[in-house]
């Protein structure tokens, strides 16, 4: 004795999963343009120094395959950000022996967690991409 | 409620051997008075991490524990274990550049917290 299950419409259900996979990518890198934004500007009005502020950038919204990323803050590249303002911003930011921390990028992004993703949460819905 | 700065209070003084703390920046006349192992601590954010009914229900708190020592960092304080034991999570760390005036290493540390509301 054998049970046959028979599955149709496969090939629709197949379409729209790599549609929703090209729209998901659209959709996700719009968002994350406008958290890089949103967390940029929360790190600037946080910084103590208006010498950092100038080099607080966001990397373009990058994308390897389908993991869609920004990166915000200081640029790990002696091109963006000169050894000196590398050096200060790591004091400011994390303390040394004279200084406390004077957090102002580690606290940007816990402050602004939960406002984007509620951004790339309502980015997602507009779409019709989740319920 | 117990607030934060006392919770990393009580775990720091659980210590042993019993290390100098101080909140922010431990001050002393000259810099060649610091002792040569020490700790600073600093709150760096408390965000509201849930909310039900329009009011907060959860907080989370990240702290931020630098150590500094003359000898090095290789053997330091158990402080993951206090801060632990305080019902603390760790979270990322990184070394502090080398202060040549004091002549201290530093390793800052961060914990999360997270307080019903």
């Amino acid at each position: 004795m054998k049970s046959k299950w028979e599955i149709s419409g496969l090939e629709d259900y197949m379409m729209f999963i790599e549609q929703a996979g090209k729209n998901v990518n659209t959709v996700s890198r719009e968002g994350l343009a406008q958290a890089g934004q949103m967390l940029q500007s929360a790190m600037i009005s946080r910084c103590p120094t208006d010498k950092l502020k100038p080099y607080i950038k966001i990397f373009t919204p990058s994308a390897e395959g389908d993991y869609n990323y920004v990166a915000v803050g200081y640029v790990r590249d002696i091109a963006y950000t000169p050894k000196e303002i590398a050096v200060l911003a790591n004091s400011v930011e994390f303390g040394s022996v004279h200084n406390p921390p004077m957090s102002h990028i580690r606290s940007a992004v816990s402050s602004m967690r939960s406002s984007v993703n509620k951004l790339l949460a309502a980015k997602l819905k507009a779409a019709g991409l989740v319920d | 409620m117990t607030s934060i700065f006392v919770r990393v209070n009580t775990a720091l003084s659980a210590l042993s051997p019993a290390v100098p703390f101080a909140l922010d920046q431990y001050i002393t006349a000259t810099d060649a008075d610091l002792p040569d192992t020490f700790i600073a601590y600093s709150l760096i954010s408390g965000d509201p991490a849930q909310h039900a009914n329009n009011a907060e229900t959860l907080r989370q708190y990240l702290i931020q524990v630098s150590i500094f020592a003359r000898a090095g960092l290789a053997t330091l304080p158990a402080v993951d274990a206090a801060m632990l034991a305080a019902g603390f999570m760790k979270g990322p760390e990184r070394q502090l550049e080398y202060d040549k005036a004091t002549r201290h290493f530093g390793l800052a540390k961060d914990y999360l917290y997270y307080e019903d509301v």
